[in-house]
């Protein structure tokens, strides 16, 4: 699938040379598609894709094992510098796009369910419009421009604070990393990992952190330090990740409430008129469990659908908010390649987000299940 | 029970659903009738649907309203001629970057024994006014602090209460550049030695308020010293490569080469925001130096500075020995490509007033009078300062918007935006819509393969972001509006599609298109008279709220860099040219984003009071 | 027959309109009946006569866009339409209750049975045979399983099968006479004052139909309650019901017992609706319909709906033209308990 999209992208020659036409002669042209191998049939083409990507070659029976570990080899990304294997660049930048997506989610299904079911109740009455509009907005806004202005009330803010002699400054600009210093036995998931490496059938090599800030921060305990002042440290760093990602969390999180608010309202304006509402309310049940218990399950079945497709979407680059917020995740990457036509990167890119496409899929499915028992069995 | 009313029918020998086609028709009439009583008692859906006729109205009459085109004037800096104006014919008013002349001394240093070394423009207490910071062949970093008073103040004053750590050892003259190294927002100083080395101090307090720390040897990654064979001339510079806005670093030195620095530094990914310097560039035009031989004697201080209506910086290279050159560039903005330009292509003359080359003389660009247009100053080194102010002859009218970094009229530019937004808007939907349509209504009406392939088809335009796939057509086909919009189409016909052909599956089965079958009328005939009319509504609610979609995702494409070319007046473009500059002049920014916000928003408003009316399921 | 008089519910003048797009639908047009303690009444007429709408105006259950305009329903005397909501939800399911038609959209598919009337025992009875203070206490799993066992109890009532292993199943895997059951089971749990039947059996087979009646029959002598029974097959009529009301677009023209109905019907309308019914012993080449056809209640004929179509008024234009499009006849009575709204038999009988 991934092949057929990275080569319906467009004329590969093409999109090398792109913009700059000078550079574009007979024999680069000849070079370039040896290269690529784009002056075989496209069946073979496809064959060598699958070749590099999991090689057929036997593995040994004992090995079996550490070849299915082992990643897939995507190629390398020749817009960053300097190149990177693209399967690294993914490792890398992945759950920084991952945190920032899951956190601006939760943002939303937590704000956008209940406005949403605030609106459907008193639809047309103040309530409603208040909430349309805040949702109206919210998909109107181009986000990049939400970004930027977000930025300059923050930096202004510093000035205010300033101003007012607090000495109060917003440490937006300064962020830990902890990844530098990060050691396996410094920290308790560095130690579950060292412990695991330890059966003799696995080797997790040397991956002590998840990559996401907030988690990684918080579980970061330098050993060496007294028990509290290291707890105290971790708490810091965590409010530290928890400062730096809440603006274009906040950002994102606008836009996907507006979907979830929509989403919502409709799926309770359609189901509280519904039979098995008229006979909740002939049992002479109150509003509210009309509400929660009868209607809600029923409505949330569509939004489930939506939030889950637009996880995904997240999931797959929040390309401009990353761009704005300078966030090292997978969109920008995305981007950048696009932009430097990158076809390997470009092409594992594609590959990620069809894998995410489908994870969603059926974590959405899943959750169906558990929320819909006529599916539960088939 | 047989009820009169089936009698009736049976009765005639026309196909009675023919008739319950026109009675469906007329329903429909019924309804609309009602929906747009409805729609007029919705006050959202009549501020959406106003806003909208505002906004159109304002792009149809962008000529009259405004005298400004959307872009501001390509001038041939050898000669001073426009060479390009556009829209022809729309602009009677011209306009020029004139300069002023070279103004007499307007300050005079106390170097002591001293001379000037490098002077580096800056703002650096924050109040606005450009200030000078000095380094002297004394061991001496000095702050001339501007005293004056109003928009233009140019007095400055010597500011002893500004101290700086002490300057290393080894070092006699000072270069000093100034740049944002840890990303705090405040500025701190970085110097270049005669020793060949580079230091810097951050400022870990705030611009009124210094608290600067040691000077440091400036490292690369690697934690190599970095080192030049003389005296260094560091220049910090946003070049914007990845379009982080992080600062680069560009060195002069003796050996006639300039060394270019890009931080590939991540904002977050690193422990401090501190320059990564990169000592191997890995590719292309980063590997050499860039080499000036035989241009001048001496080390080479270069500035950097917009001066074309591009996006991309332009350079000024000056030797001790006095010789100066103007280097325009021609690439884009995150490679600027003058990097690669031979001595061939250099533009020795420049339209400013003549300048004699006086040995050790130094430029800075600053726009001190806050007009958007850099102004030039020139230092001597005994310690004297003479400046020509380069300004853009207007009609008077006020800008109410404020001006851009070249100096145009926001507001015009977001009207012609406005009009280039909305065009393309309409252009994509329209035949986005056609093309959904059709291939939609085929796909449902025949069922089987065709179905089965296209939906296919539609089904992998549906697994991908959109705009991920926009980008990616818009840069293979290359980057301009119309490939922009040609991208746009590809990625949204296929929501018509699906929608279509629901209808149309839904509608099919129907006693009317079975009856136009049984009469006989052609396949294509019973789609379009009779399948699509009845499917219009989801169809025109779709339409226009994707209205508003498409403005959003072309002005995201355009920010990122696809779409709109620098300086085009385009919404998204005009955010993204306003970035580097948008904590400083907010309004770059706020305005383009506040009208494309108003459109979307008045789009979204008429389509979900439309939806609200027209979808069965939620109206009552 | 219960003979005695106690009304539980006066039904007086009920207009209700629904303001929808193609005009305001007045579905209901001065409906005017009692309900006697004890009694099983049956509500008949045509599809679309309203009903539907009078059973639920009966528990405030018009929906936006439909609206009571005018009228009082006593409840011991105490005017339904005039309580606050909150005196109203407590009426609902606990003194008055009702039984839906289509079994598959009015339960909540995503909520066991077993749940759906735990829910109106647990609000109405609490947990039986406890006071509130104990209650309190009750830990929430003994909690459940008190309110199992009460429910297990209702099952049984309503003769469904293996009861207790039906508390945790959803509405699709039961069948549609279960289902049903179900619902009977709901209505019954909290013993309410008056029972509402709308077309209970419609969407079940004869024989399960059959089972369903007779159910309700028992249920309704055992319970002593009163149950009011829409139906449109006059054959459960005079199998079930005491009396009948009969409807024609959104007005009563006939009350009566139901004997008398069957047997001396005055009203032009319920004589057609009877000639209408196939009988075993007298075949007919073909039934009699009424000629025309349902009015449309967005412009209803004036004065008695029922006068385009009534072979009566046909007869007697003058007081077609006088009265019968004129005004609305009032309901008069024609013999105990027997009352009738038309003007021509008026006539007739001031003769
Ligand atoms: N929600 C509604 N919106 C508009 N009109 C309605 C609505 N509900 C009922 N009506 C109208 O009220 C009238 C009476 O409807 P009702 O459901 O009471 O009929 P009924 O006698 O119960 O018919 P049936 O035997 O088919 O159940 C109908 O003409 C119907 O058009
Ligand atoms: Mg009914």
């Amino acid at each position: 699938m991934s092949f057929i999209l990275s080569n319906s992208i467009g004329d590969p020659i093409a999109s090398y040379i792109g913009e700059d036409q000078d550079r574009l002669t007979e024999d680069r042209v000849r070079i370039l598609t040896e290269q690529l191998g784009l002056d075989q049939p496209l069946h073979i083409q496809y064959f060598r894709y699958l070749q590099r990507l999991w090689p057929l070659e036997t593995p040994e029976l004992t090995n079996i094992g550490t070849w299915y570990l082992r990643a897939p080899d995507l190629g390398v990304s020749s817009s960053f510098r300097p190149p990177a294997p693209v399967i690294d660049v993914i490792v890398d930048r992945f759950p920084a796009t991952a945190e920032l997506a899951i956190f601006s989610m939760i943002f939303a299904v937590v704000i956008g369910i209940p406005l949403g079911i605030v609106s459907a109740i008193r639809k047309d009455q103040l309530p409603d419009q208040v909430s349309r509009i805040t949702a109206l907005s919210g998909v109107s806004m181009p986000i990049f421009w939400l970004g930027l202005m977000l930025q300059v009330l923050i930096f202004n803010s510093n000035q205010i604070f300033e101003d007012l002699g607090l000495g109060f400054k917003m440490p937006y600009h300064e962020r830990y990393n902890i990844n530098k210093f990060y050691q396996k036995e410094d920290n308790i998931l560095g130690a579950v990992v060292g412990l695991l490496n330890l059966l003799p059938f696995l080797d997790l090599g040397p991956i002590p952190t998840t990559g996401f800030y907030l988690i990684d921060n918080l579980l970061y305990l330098p050993a060496g330090v007294p028990p509290l002042e290291s707890i105290v440290l971790s708490l810091e760093l965590f409010v530290d990740a928890l400062v730096h990602i809440f603006p274009p969390a906040f950002c994102l999180a606008w836009v996907q409430m507006a979907l979830i608010t929509r989403m919502t309202r409709m799926a309770m304006i359609e189901t509280m008129r519904q039979d098995f509402i008229l006979l909740a309310k002939s049992k002479g049940l109150t509003e509210r469990v009309i509400i929660y218990r009868h209607a809600l399950k029923n409505a949330i079945i569509p939004t489930l659908t939506i939030a889950g497709l637009s996880l995904a979407g997240l999931l797959t680059g929040t390309v401009l908010t990353e761009t704005v917020f300078d966030w090292p995740g997978i969109g920008r990457w995305a981007v950048n390649a696009v932009s430097n036509l990158d076809i390997s990167a470009i092409q594992g890119f594609v590959m990620i987000t069809a894998l995410i496409y489908v994870l969603s899929n059926l974590l959405v499915d899943i959750l169906y299940a558990y929320v819909d028992p006529r599916i539960r069995y088939d | 029970m047989t009820t009169g009313y089936e009698l009736d029918m049976l009765e005639d020998d026309v196909p009675s659903e023919i008739f319950s086609f026109r009675e469906s028709l007329k329903t429909r009439g019924k309804e609309l009738r009602h929906s747009i009583s409805l729609l007029r008692k919705s006050p959202l859906f009549l501020f959406g649907f106003g806003t909208i006729l505002a906004l159109v109205i304002i792009a149809l009459l962008a000529p009259y309203i405004t005298p400004y085109g959307p872009r501001e004037f390509l001038i041939d800096p050898l000669a001073g001629e426009i060479l390009k104006q556009e829209p022809p014919g729309a602009i009677d008013t011209r306009e020029y970057l004139l300069w002023t002349d070279f103004s007499d001394v307007s300050a005079q240093f106390g170097l002591a024994d001293g001379l000037l070394v490098r002077t580096w423009l800056v703002d650096l207490n924050n109040d606005t006014k450009v200030d000078f910071l000095i380094g002297t062949s004394d061991s001496r970093l000095l702050f001339y602090q501007n005293v004056g008073t109003g928009a233009e103040a140019t007095e400055w004053e010597l500011n002893t209460s500004f101290t700086f750590p002490e300057i290393p050892e080894n070092v006699t003259h000072v270069s000093p550049t100034t740049g944002d190294m840890n990303r705090d927002n405040v500025t701190d100083i970085m110097i270049g030695g005669n020793d060949g080395f580079l230091y810097r101090t951050i400022n870990r307090g705030t611009p009124s308020n210094a608290n600067w720390t040691d000077f440091s040897l400036v490292r690369n990654e690697t934690g190599a010293v970095l080192e030049f064979p003389g005296q260094a001339h560091p220049t910090l510079v946003n070049f914007d490569r990845d379009g982080n806005n992080k600062t680069d670093l560009v060195v002069g030195s003796t050996d006639n080469k300039l060394y270019v620095y890009i931080n590939e530094a991540s904002i977050i990914r690193h422990e401090k925001w501190e320059l990564v310097l990169l000592e191997e560039a890995p590719l292309d035009i980063y590997d050499d130096p860039l080499d000036f031989e035989g241009l001048g004697t001496g080390s080479i201080k270069a500035d950097f500075l917009h001066i074309n209506p591009t996006e991309s910086w332009d350079m000024i290279v000056i030797f001790d020995s006095g010789h100066y050159y103007y280097y325009t560039s021609i690439g884009l903005k995150s490679s600027p490509s003058f990097l690669e330009m031979d001595k061939d292509n250099l533009y020795v003359t420049f339209t400013f007033p003549t300048l004699e080359e006086v040995p050790g003389m130094d430029f800075q660009w600053y726009d001190f009078n806050h007009d958007n247009i850099s102004d030039l100053f020139v230092f001597y080194s005994e310690g004297n300062v003479r400046f020509a102010e380069q300004y853009k002859e207007r009609d008077g009218r006020p800008l109410i918007f404020g001006t851009d970094a070249l100096g145009g009229d926001i507001f015009s530019r977001c009207i012609w935006a406005l009009q280039l937004d909305l065009i393309l808007a309409i252009w994509v939907v329209l035949w986005a819509l056609v093309v959904g349509t059709i291939v939609g209504s085929i796909a449902g009406y025949y069922g089987g393969w065709i179905d089965n392939l296209m939906m296919r088809i539609t089904d992998v335009f549906f697994a991908f972001p959109g705009l991920i796939l926009a980008m990616a057509i818009a840069a293979a086909l290359g980057k301009n509006m119309f490939n922009l919009s040609i991208a746009l189409i590809a990625v949204w016909w296929a929501g018509y599609a699906r929608i279509s052909r629901g209808q149309v599956l839904s509608e099919k089965n129907k006693l009317y298109v079975e009856a136009a079958r049984a009469v006989g009328l052609s396949n294509t005939r019973i789609i379009f008279r009779h399948v699509l009319p009845n499917s219009l509504y989801p169809l025109l609610v779709a339409a226009t709220l994707d209205l508003g979609g498409v403005v959003l995702t072309a002005a995201g494409l355009s920010f990122i860099g696809f779409g709109a070319n620098p300086g085009d007046a385009e919404l998204g473009r005009m955010i993204a040219d306003g970035r580097e500059y948008f904590i400083q002049a907010p309004w770059l920014v706020f305005f383009p984003g506040l009208v494309i916000f108003l459109i979307v928003l008045a789009f979204n408003l008429i389509g979900d009071g439309l939806r609200d009316v027209m979808d069965p399921k939620i109206r009552r | 027959m219960i003979e005695s008089q106690d009304t539980v519910l006066e039904l007086r003048d009920i207009r209700v309109h629904f303001f929808t797009y193609d005009g305001v639908v007045k579905a209901l047009d001065g409906i005017t009946f009692d309900v006697f303690k004890g009694e099983s009444l049956g509500l008949v007429g045509e599809t679309g006569c309203g009903k539907s709408v009078t059973v639920r105006s009966i528990m405030r259950l018009i929906e936006d866009p439909g609206k009571i305009v005018n009228g009082t329903i006593m409840y011991r005397d105490k005017d339904i339409l005039q309580m606050d909501e909150e005196d109203v939800r407590k009426l609902r399911g606990k003194k008055i209750a009702m039984i839906f038609q289509d079994p598959m959209t009015f339960l909540n598919p995503l909520i066991t049975v077993g749940e759906q009337v735990a829910e109106v025992i647990l609000l109405h009875q609490g947990l039986p045979g406890l006071t509130e203070a104990e209650q309190e206490k009750v830990k929430k799993d003994k909690m459940q399983e008190i309110l199992k066992e009460e429910v297990v109890k209702v099952f049984e009532l309503v003769r469904l099968p293996d009861a207790a292993s039906l508390y945790t199943r959803y509405p699709h895997e039961l069948s549609g006479g279960m289902r049903q059951r179900v619902m009977i089971a709901m209505a019954i749990a909290s013993n309410p004052d008056v029972m509402i039947a709308d077309e209970a059996t419609t969407a079940l087979d004869v024989t399960i139909q059959a089972q369903i009646l007779k159910l309700l029959q028992n249920l309704k002598d055992d319970l002593n309650t009163t149950l009011i029974f829409v139906t449109h097959n006059l054959g459960i009529i005079a199998e079930m019901c005491d009396r009948v009301a009969i409807f024609y677009g959104g007005q009563v023209v006939e009350v009566a017992p139901t004997k008398v109905i069957f047997k001396e019907p005055i009203h032009p309308y319920t004589k057609g609706l009877l000639k209408a019914i196939p009988l075993l012993h007298a075949p007919k080449e073909t039934l009699d319909s009424i000629p025309g056809v349902v009015p449309n209640l967005v412009n209803p004929p004036g004065g008695c709906r029922f006068n385009p179509r009534c072979y009566l008024a046909e007869k007697n234009p003058e007081i077609k033209e006088s009265h019968c499009i004129v005004t609305k006849p009032d309901l008069l009575e024609y013999g105990s308990n027997h009352l009738v709204a038309c003007h021509v038999r008026a006539k007739e009988q001031n003769k």
